[in-house]
């Protein structure tokens, strides 16, 4: 299954541009090794960009925002429930949060505000809409 | 003041409990009737004329008119219906596409459509425009979101 990200422009009527942003997961987490001991688990996430319309500034803001929500919680809607309400805070409304393993999205963003990455193994879709 | 709700959801994984957090409605069982205990295994069903079994639906959380509500299914099942079945191949941004544009064109703008089988979510939603359901072992959530006009620094475009 395809990990890519696909951006359209779509043709708006008044008012602000809005962007159609796609999303398609299906990583599998490799099978060998342990799981690391909770100590270990603090020495942060690897995050890897997947697709974009978001400025460095603020990318950099919700991966460590996504890192602290992952040492807070551990279900997945806890975690999306995190980020989303620190961005509501820090930019105002209206943000919605995508977090898991398996997911495909279709979605209607406002300019510049798109962002979708892995954390680990889950993906995060992190968009402003509304 | 803002007519939208908030509320977040979390698909389960395999053999996992789904989490019913009822706004509004109350659960909703639709479509053929399944036998809830034990797997049901049919093997092909070449010799009763062909006929397919109906996707089971079920919702686990709505705010949104009955009406709205069937289409979604109606839709949903029609496109899973049209995807590869053996093996079974899920293609989530197809269907998350099918539904939102189904939405957008028959409702007006914005929908938003999240498709899978293992994903948590915290969404705000435009009042009646919030479903939750799940088609099979297949997971689906709609929501719509208001549509303000902001002709503000957004207005800009991006290229890639």
């Amino acid at each position: 299954m395809s990990d890519e990200a696909t951006r359209r422009l779509a043709g708006g009527g008044g008012g602000g541009a809005a962007l159609r942003a796609s999303s398609d997961v299906d990583r599998k987490p490799a099978a060998a090794g342990s799981p690391p001991p909770g100590a270990a688990a603090a020495a942060g996430h690897k995050i890897q960009l997947k697709s974009a319309d978001m400025k460095e500034e603020m990318r950099q803001e919700a991966f460590d925002i996504a890192r602290v929500a992952f040492e807070k919680h551990t279900m997945e809607k806890d975690i999306a429930e995190y980020i989303k309400k620190e961005f509501d805070k820090n930019h105002g409304p209206t943000w919605h949060c995508i977090v898991g393993r398996n997911f495909g999205s279709y979605v209607t963003h406002e300019t510049n505000y798109f962002v979708y990455f892995y954390i680990d193994s889950k993906a995060v879709l992190l968009f402003k809409s509304g | 003041m803002r007519e939208q709700e908030e509320g977040g959801l979390q698909a389960a994984g395999r053999r996992g409990g789904v989490v019913r957090a009822l706004l509004g409605l109350g659960a909703i069982a639709e479509g053929a009737a399944a036998a809830e205990g034990g797997l049901p295994r049919k093997a092909g069903a070449g010799d009763g004329g062909g006929e397919e079994r109906k996707a089971v639906v079920r919702v686990v959380a709505a705010d949104m008119p009955p009406a709205l509500q069937r289409r979604a299914f109606r839709c949903a099942r029609d496109e899973l219906a049209g995807m590869p079945r053996s093996p079974r191949r899920l293609e989530p941004k197809r269907l998350a596409l099918a539904l939102k544009k189904e939405f957008d064109t028959a409702y007006g703008p914005a929908w938003h459509c999240i498709v899978g089988t293992s994903f948590g979510s915290y969404v705000t939603h435009a009042r009646g425009g919030f479903l939750y359901f799940s088609v099979d072992k297949v997971y689906i959530l709609l929501f719509r979101t208001a549509v303000e006009p902001q002709p503000h620094c957004e207005d800009q475009t991006v290229s890639s």
